[in-house]
């Protein structure tokens, strides 16, 4: 039996970034959806059911941590499972309670993690919901 | 007090500086003069000692002659008075407007003064003239030397009838007799008064020097704390200064960066690419790159122009040619939003002296957030006017303005307008403070005006003789 590819909402305000992130995704062998912002991402996410959401924390329009608990507010956005890609710093606190919160969610440093780590953790959780 | 805070550390340091000496050499000053006050108030004190001394002497020999009829007795009253005498020439000369100190020396000197006291006694009687206790005590004085005129004068009465060998000798001396004494109790008196009079004096002026000091001690004391504290506000400034710009460029390089390295891990795996998508990559990564270039020149513009170490090097620039080269090398981001830029150089504007990369910093903020801060489609005014003895650019666009409320701080450090970070939430604030401290620090003034929705024109003006020539350290 064929499995269905994956779909993977990439939600970016960064063109450069939300282009790499697509491609290495389509060349993993998910689907992709794109959003440039938190309010796009939003609509798109409650539209198309995505299997897992990229999420960047600042975002023009309406940033990331707001786009998760409006998501967690719908019947299907309760489940869904959410990666936050930030930069930490100053925005560390506010992301880790969000996370907490809003299971299931994880997250990872921009800068400080691999395309294939990001990968390969979004395999594992998809794999883990059959 | 704005103008304390905006000295640069360097010359906070010298004012500081400046007036502690200045506290000091005050100090120094009040201790000579209380010395000197204090010494010429000894030297009256002995003064009246040796005046009273020698009046007493006086009158005790014209008793003894009264009785004994020696001559030498008269003789040494006649001495004796030459004490006061000398003193009341002295007193009488120094009451002039323009006193003859040679003449007053040597009066004073007569009154038996030590010599190396006459001088603080003349600088007291001339400063202090009139000051209310060195007034009351030369009055008692003058009284003083009154009576002894009276005194003289009753003793050449007393020599004349003894002289005289008169029979009825001791009759008639009997009323003066009793006339020597009764001057001779009022001068009692009267010595009395100078003496504590001066006492008097002597001890208030000793109370106002000592509160002076008091004042002094304080003052200096008050400045000791301020500096520590100061120093102390400097140095945690300084830090927070520090920690502040690696915060900064740590979170801002952290965006440039992940994406080098994502296309880079992508180009990197063994999946076959077309050469043009390769070549894609190479160009995001060339242009991350270039950000972050540009990010650190920004941090590093920031922390030169809080250390002070801006270097400016002007040099004959033609405004135009700036501008177009700065929207030249903004044209991707023009081309993005598809705005039009209309550029209005006036003709004939003479060369300004420039620091080239200093203008084109400058420029470059202004223009990137007209076109950052618009909608597609929007229009850039640029113009250039040479106008009284003054150069002025504008750029005008037609972009989402800035509230208000909040246009008093757009200039600040860090400051983000609201409707400017629902555009771009990750702009750093820094690109207007930019603008505003170079032309600060070169002579320059820049001004806005903006209305919400509408748009924002920004203005910046050289005088007729452009940037000075400054020398930073290298920072």
């Amino acid at each position: 039996m064929q499995e269905s590819k994956k779909i993977v909402l990439v939600t970016e305000d960064e063109p450069p970034m939300l282009q790499v992130l697509t491609d290495a995704l389509s060349e993993s062998g998910f689907k992709t959806l794109q959003a440039k912002d938190g309010q796009q991402g939003l609509v798109i996410a409650l539209q198309e059911h995505p299997d897992l959401i990229l999420l960047d924390i600042l975002m023009p329009n309406m940033d990331g941590l707001t786009m998760l608990n409006k998501l967690r507010e719908d019947t299907w956005g309760k489940h869904v499972p959410v990666i936050i890609l930030t930069n930490v710093s100053s925005d560390t606190d506010p992301v880790i309670q969000a996370i907490v919160k809003n299971q299931p969610s994880y997250y990872f440093v921009k800068s400080d993690v691999k395309l294939e780590m990001i990968i390969e953790k979004i395999k594992h959780i998809l794999g883990k919901i059959k | 007090m704005k103008w304390l805070k905006e000295l640069s550390v360097a010359r906070k340091f010298y004012l500081i500086v400046g007036l502690i000496i200045l506290i000091l050499v005050f100090g120094l000053v009040n201790f000579w003069f209380s010395m000197r006050i204090m010494s010429a108030t000894r030297a009256y004190v002995n003064g009246e000692g040796l005046w009273s001394k020698a009046q007493k002497e006086a009158v005790i020999s014209l008793i003894k002659y009264t009785t004994s009829s020696d001559e030498s007795e008269y003789r040494n009253f006649l001495l004796y008075l030459q004490v006061p005498t000398g003193d009341m020439q002295a007193r009488l000369e120094l009451e002039k407007t323009n006193p003859n100190l040679a003449l007053v020396r040597p009066g004073f000197i007569q009154g038996v003064n030590n010599p190396s006291d006459v001088n603080d006694l003349i600088f007291m009687y001339r400063q202090f003239r009139h000051v209310s206790y060195m007034d009351a005590v030369i009055q008692i004085w003058a009284q003083g030397d009154q009576k002894n005129e009276e005194l003289m004068h009753v003793a050449e009465q007393i020599h004349t009838i003894v002289l005289s060998h008169s029979a009825k000798r001791a009759l008639l001396l009997a009323p003066l007799v009793t006339s020597v004494y009764s001057l001779d109790n009022q001068l009692t008196v009267l010595e009395n008064s100078f003496s504590a009079t001066l006492g008097e004096g002597a001890r208030r002026i000793r109370d106002i020097l000592f509160l002076i000091t008091i004042v002094l001690t304080l003052m200096l004391g008050i400045i000791a704390i301020v500096t520590a504290m100061s120093i102390g506000n400097i140095i945690s400034q300084v830090d927070k200064a520090k920690s502040e710009f690696v915060s900064l460029a740590s979170h801002q390089l952290r965006t440039p960066l992940a994406t080098m390295n994502w296309y880079l891990e992508q180009m990197m795996n063994h999946k076959t690419r077309s050469g043009k998508q390769q070549e894609a990559y190479v160009e995001e990564v060339s242009r991350a790159s270039k950000r972050m270039v540009t990010l650190i020149n920004t941090l590093l513009n920031v922390s030169r122009l809080e250390l002070g170490t801006l270097v400016a090097a002007p040099q004959k620039v033609v405004l135009p040619e700036v501008i177009n080269q700065v929207l030249e090398d903004l044209h991707p981001q023009l081309l993005g939003m598809k705005m039009v830029v209309e550029r209005e150089y006036q003709e004939h504007i003479p060369p300004l002296m420039a620091d080239p990369k200093l203008l084109a910093i400058i420029m470059q903020n202004i223009l990137s957030n007209a076109i950052k801060y618009n909608k597609k489609g929007g229009k850039i005014i640029v113009k250039t006017l040479f106008i009284k003895n003054k150069f002025i650019i504008s750029i005008t666009d037609d972009g989402i303005g800035i509230p208000k409320n909040q246009q008093k701080k757009i200039f600040t450090k860090l400051f983000r307008a609201d409707n400017a970070r629902r555009v771009d939430p990750e702009g750093n604030g820094l690109g207007l403070y930019i603008v505003k401290e170079i032309l600060h620090v070169t002579g320059g003034t820049v001004w806005f005006t903006s209305k919400e929705n509408i748009g924002t024109t920004f203005s910046i003006s050289f005088p007729r003789g452009g940037m000075p020539k400054r020398m930073g350290k290298k920072g």
